[in-house]
């Protein structure tokens, strides 16, 4: 294939063309979105995950003492999954819900966060 | 880089590409206002879909985005048509507009039928294959062919008289 039959010769013309294009307004005009978009997620998202880490840690003493008793309360080599599962379902629904929260935020990070 | 996220990494690809690209979106649009918006639209879409790039060059990925743009600003704009008196004009970069204004290639290819002008600008100016340039347009391969190939010849023929152009 010949230089004519590519239009090679027309494609620099083409990019000695572009060259009138080069802005720096341009680049920033598609950045600020980009850069506000990027500003908005990490506020909604690190407002959501300190929200539900803050409820949790206000659940955390109570969630403690109420496995310390179930642990205290039954036979230490028989604490089975059955007793811990009856344990988890007599916890706060908060607590319950604030751990959804933040594994939910974690995943919404994990999936839509970039470096 | 850029594909992992990093924003400084995809505003040097922007600052790299914009001639391109925007070269790209002014002679789809026949040099109309809206190709700096075009070339914006399609950039940030690339920023969007940067996951999905896979592979051959970013600057034909991007103008093959501009070219998908541009249709979606034609669709939207031909019921606004009867009202253009009293339509807002968009100022965008006019130095540029100018100065490319006055260059006898693109006179030449804004006379060329705008089948030849989409796939001359998407193959010759905006880098993308043949066989890419079909995908985009949605045209057989043969016809992108047959488009570049008297594209071409037109384009040549009219800048070697620059009376034509």
């Amino acid at each position: 294939m010949t230089h004519d039959d590519t239009g090679q010769d027309l494609s620099e013309l083409f990019a000695a063309e572009d060259a009138a294009f080069q802005s720096a307004a341009f680049v920033e005009t598609v950045m600020a979105p980009i850069q506000r978009h990027t500003a908005h997620r990490r506020l909604v998202l690190g407002g959501a995950a300190l929200l539900g880490g803050t409820v949790a840690g206000a659940q955390l003493p109570g969630v403690v003492s109420r496995l310390s008793n179930v642990s205290v309360n039954s036979n230490a080599a028989a604490l089975d999954f059955g007793t811990a599962f009856s344990a988890l379902q007599s916890l706060n629904p908060l607590w319950i819900a604030s751990v959804l929260i933040i594994a939910g935020c974690c995943a919404a990070v994990t999936i839509f966060e970039r470096a | 880089m850029a594909a992992k996220g990093g924003q400084s990494a995809f505003a040097e690809l922007v600052h790299r590409h914009q001639g391109a690209v925007r070269g790209a979106a002014w002679r789809l649009t026949g040099g109309g206002a809206a190709a700096d918006d075009i070339a914006q639209a399609a950039f940030l879409t690339a920023w969007r879909r940067i996951d999905t790039f896979s592979g051959g060059t970013f600057r034909a990925w991007v103008c093959a985005i501009a070219y998908r743009e541009y249709l979606q600003a034609r669709r939207k704009q031909k019921p606004e048509i009867e009202f253009e008196e009293t339509a807002h004009i968009i100022q965008f970069d006019h130095a540029a507009a100018d100065y490319a204004d006055r260059l006898d290639l693109s006179k030449a290819l804004l006379d060329l039928p705008e089948p030849q002008r989409v796939c001359v600008t998407l193959s010759v100016a905006g880098g993308l294959s043949h066989r890419e340039t079909a995908q985009a347009t949605g045209w057989p391969l043969g016809t992108v062919k047959s488009h570049i190939n008297r594209g071409i010849a037109a384009l040549r023929k009219a800048l070697s008289n620059p009376d034509v152009a």
